[in-house]
Parts: C-alpha cells; structure tokens; sequence
C-alpha cells in the first residue's frame, strides 16, 4: 500500500506543458493562485477556467491522475460549502430548524468551491508535469537572486531534493517499525486519543535513529561521488526559457490583464 | 602497474566512553597491499574485520591515522588530491537504498558527473550508456523506490560508472541482495573489470571471491592470508579458524577427493567443478567399455 504513493505526483510525459521551463511553470502557477483571489465574480472564472482547461489538454495528462490529487482536500472543500452555506446572514430560501440556507451564503459557498478547486488543480498541474528535480531546480534558480542576502538557495533546494526522494524509503521504514512491534504485542488501536499518542513513541524513536543512520549513508555516498556543494557544479538537464516559454509567458500575461482589467472595470 | 598502494596502514576510530574520555578503536592495524591496474581483488572477512573501514580509505571517504595510500601515485592524505582520488576511484556501497540521491533513475545517475562540471550533453551521453551498461535503459525515468534491491544496486554501480573511475571498490554491494541480485550485481562487476576497470570487491560470500586475481583475507584489522584464490582457498583449516567458509564448489570437490574420486585440486567455482565430474564420469564410461 505504501508502495503506491505518489508524492511530488510527477507524470511522465513530453508534452509541451512538460517541456517549459520549471521557472516559468513555477511563477505561472504563483501567479494564477494570486489571480484566483483577485477574481470577484463567475466571468473571472470562466477566464481562469479555461486557461486550466488549455493547460490539462495541452499536458496529455489523464484526468484519473487530476482527480486523484483533488480527492484528498474534498473534506476541506465540502467543509468550506457548509460553512459558507449555513453561516452567512441574508435572504433565506430554506430552513430546518436552527439551520438555515441563503441565498448569499449559496452564492459565496460556490464561489469558494470554484475558487479552491481551481487553486488545487492548478498546483497539481505544476507537480503532474513538473519532474521533481525540476522543480527544486526551478525553485533554486529563482531563489538565488537572494542568494546575496545570505539565502542558501543551492542547498535549500537539494535538501528538498533529497527529502522528495526519501519519503517513500521513510514510509517503508515506519510500515517495518510497526510490525515489528506490534509483533512484540504492541497496541496502536484501542484507547483514548492519549493512549494512543503514547503508543507512537515506539514507532517515532526507532524511525528517528534510522532517519539518523539513513543521513549518514546517503552523506558518506554523496561525498564519494564529489559532491561539494553549489562550486562547479553542472547540470545535466539545464534550464532553458525557450520560444515555447516566451509564447506561454504572453499567454499567461493576457489571462492576467484580463483578470485584472475584469476586476478593475466591471 | 600498481594501481593502488596501501602502506603499513593504521586508521584509529575515536569514540567518547561514558565518561567523555576519548577512547580510540584500532580497526585497521598495519596493512600492506597493492592492487594491479586493471585486476580483480577480493577483500574477505568477517564482519568487525576492518573491510569496510579499508574501502574508505582507499577514496579518501576515511584517511589514514598512520601510514599511506597512494591512487594512481596521489597520496589521499594530501587535501589538493581529494577530488582526484575520489574521481578515480568510485564506490558502491551496501545498502541500495541509502545511497541513491535523486527521485528519478537519470538524475541519479547524472549527480555524480554534475558534481565533477562536466558539459550537460557531455553528461548525458555519460548516463545513457552507464545505464546501457547496467542494463538498466529502460528504467532512466522510474522512481528508484519502485525498483527491486539488485536494480537499485546496478542504478548505484552506473551512477559509479558515470564518473569514468579507473577503479570501482564495491563495499559488500550484495550483502542486502537476493541470490539473484547478487549473481546480477557480480555478473556487472566482472564485465567491467573485463573490460579494463580495476575492481575491489569486499564480500563475505567466499563464492564472490573466486573469480577475482587476487584475495585478501582480513581479521582484527590485519591481512591473515593473500594470494590467488586458489592459494588462499587451498588453506581450509586457516580460514575456518577464522570462522571464514571456502565456497561450495572447493568443499565439495575435497570431500569428493577424500571418498576417492579423482578431481583436480584446482576447482573453485560451480562450473568448474562440473566439467571436472563430467571428465571423471566420461573416463569411468570409457573404462567400463
């Protein structure tokens, strides 16, 4: 089970959305999340809706994989609706008892579904066509210019690095872990929520030294394959903004004057 | 030619006891070796014997408390020769798992050239044929946690090959494999060193060991026995007292010798030891004609 997990959700693919350069992607989607908030009314949406639509098209991506990453944040949206829906004050179209459903509240609570809906896709777009690599890779070139002041962009961006490819070799660890004590009888099941807080402390101390042990390897290795940090360092895949990026650049532009101009205006 | 020399090597760990007195650890106690440009050596022993203490020391991972080892003429205890001796000599190490960096088969392989600034193209071909090499090609975009021990090990040996060592040392690269990865992972270190690539195999599997040109055996830090595999193998009783085994095929063929059947005193692998019943099989035949 915990074999299946797809964190940093890459889907390989070679489309145009895949080929961009991290940076743009990673801006873009900045930058769209921005403009979902910016957006006041359904119009502003049907813009932010169909740019998302031209990017999941254009991206080859199965829509199984986009419904996969929004299932998990359902909760918080079904959550987001009632609350919008019963809590807001105006005219009432339906009650029972002490509940009650406006018409304002509807409105607001499917503006704000939209809104999260849109927000979530738009990220796991970035991560569905984005190699993981790519993206710290992305996220270290724009953060370098702060590098003057004192940010350790390189290496903030390889402990990502390192800390995406050892969640799946940490989740195996924690599923060893717990069998092997509940082997040895221990209970995680029953109990109140404190018990069964106490009950992990088998789990995290065993799991914290072998994160301690894994560390040391995965550093013994990196040194004997030169590793010497950001100095002459090259890549292999080098980012390149290419005449697809300043195309999407300006498609993106346009959405946000759009967006703004909407606002503004109407 | 003397690819690597090791002289009279100490090296000492420094632990704190309980009270935070110093305490040092002789785990390598005077070693004296070389190892041929473009051979095969085996390092065996048991576990604590000092084997993957010695693998360290000969990329500069550790270096010496007393003595010296030299990589191609470099001395490692000399900073400015680090990232040559580390560039020379590649290793692979015991557990897959904890040594492969990146989330994507490529990249990994690609971290090793990256860190050495080389040209991105320059890198590229690098990692498509260490991949090639491994067998491993199809595999460039997989996510290394979904392979199996004996892929991620080979993922860990072209991530070596990707930075042209002249030498790979293998620190008991199957020792968390199963017998197939093991056959796989040891099938890939002899094709390389046929192809010119001087190997140091740490094992404790004495079958590893006999195909290699040389064989060190290592217990408490010092070198018991050296020689060709048939020099050290031929020694039983000096390497059970070391609790150390002689493969299969060596224990077979002596007990076959002491029942009477007429087998050559040479035999170390399973093939071997098979073309040699089949010989004695076949002039039993012709007796019996």
């Amino acid at each position: 089970m915990i074999r299946d997990i797809t964190l940093g959700q890459f889907y390989p693919g070679n489309s145009v959305i895949h080929r961009l350069d991290p940076r743009v992607k990673i801006l873009a989607t900045l930058l769209y999340i921005v403009a979902l908030f910016v957006v006041k009314d359904f119009t502003g949406f049907i813009a932010a809706f169909v740019l998302l639509e031209a990017v999941i098209v254009l991206s080859k991506v199965p829509r199984k994989y986009i419904w996969r990453g929004l299932r998990p944040v359902l909760i918080i949206i079904f959550f987001t609706i009632a609350v919008n829906m019963f809590m807001i004050k105006g005219d009432i179209i339906w009650q029972l008892g002490f509940l009650h459903v406006t018409r304002q509240g509807l409105r607001t609570a499917e503006f704000m579904a939209v809104r999260l809906i849109l927000l979530i896709i738009g990220s796991t777009m970035l991560t569905l066509t984005t190699r993981p690599i790519g993206l710290t890779d992305g996220i270290e070139a724009l953060l370098s210019p702060f590098k003057k002041i004192g940010l350790p962009a390189h290496e903030l961006a390889m402990m990502m690095t390192i800390a995406l490819r050892f969640i799946p070799t940490l989740l195996e660890e924690t599923d060893k872990i717990i069998k092997a004590q509940q082997a040895r009888g221990a209970d995680f099941e029953s109990g109140n929520i404190l018990r069964r807080a106490k009950a992990l402390i088998p789990i995290l101390v065993p799991l914290f030294i072998s994160a301690f042990r894994i560390a040391q390897d995965l550093a013994m290795a990196m040194e004997a394959r030169c590793y010497g940090g950001v100095v002459k360092r090259t890549r292999m895949n080098a980012m390149k903004f290419a005449g697809r990026d300043l195309i999407a650049s300006i498609i993106f532009c346009v959405f946000l004057a759009v967006v703004v101009l909407q606002r503004v205006l109407l | 030619m003397d690819f690597i020399k090791v002289e009279d090597l100490i090296f000492e760990y420094t632990k704190t006891d309980e009270g935070g007195a110093p305490v040092s650890f002789r785990a390598i106690d005077g070693i004296s070796f070389t190892v041929q440009k473009g051979s095969f050596t085996a390092i065996i022993g048991q576990n604590g014997s000092g084997k993957s203490t010695l693998a360290k020391n000969l990329n500069g991972l550790l270096l010496p408390t007393a003595g010296k080892v030299y990589i191609d003429g470099l001395d490692t205890s000399v900073p400015e020769n680090m990232w040559d001796v580390r560039q020379r000599v590649a290793m692979v190490f015991q557990n897959p798992d904890n040594q492969i960096v990146s989330a994507i088969v490529e990249d990994d392989v690609a971290f090793g050239p990256e860190n050495l600034g080389i040209d991105p193209l320059e890198i590229r071909r690098r990692v498509d044929s260490a991949l090639d090499g491994v067998e491993m090609g199809d595999y460039k975009d997989k996510a290394p946690h979904l392979l199996s021990g004996g892929q991620k090990q080979r993922i860990a040996i072209a991530g070596a090959i990707a930075m042209e060592p002249e030498c790979i040392v293998f620190d008991e690269p199957t020792a968390m494999l199963d017998p197939r990865g093991r056959r796989e992972v040891l099938s890939i270190a002899r094709e390389l060193n046929r192809k010119g690539m001087t190997v140091v195999f740490i094992t404790h599997f004495m079958e590893e060991a006999a195909c290699a040109d040389q064989v060190i055996v290592l217990d408490n830090g010092t070198i018991k026995l050296e020689g060709t595999p048939h020099e050290v193998f031929r020694r039983k009783e000096e390497l059970k007292a070391l609790s150390l085994g002689v493969p299969a095929a060596v224990q077979l063929s002596s007990d076959l010798r002491d029942r009477g059947v007429d087998l050559p005193e040479d035999i170390l692998t399973d093939e071997e030891l098979i073309e040699a019943l089949l010989k004695v099989k076949g002039e039993a035949e012709v007796k019996s004609l």
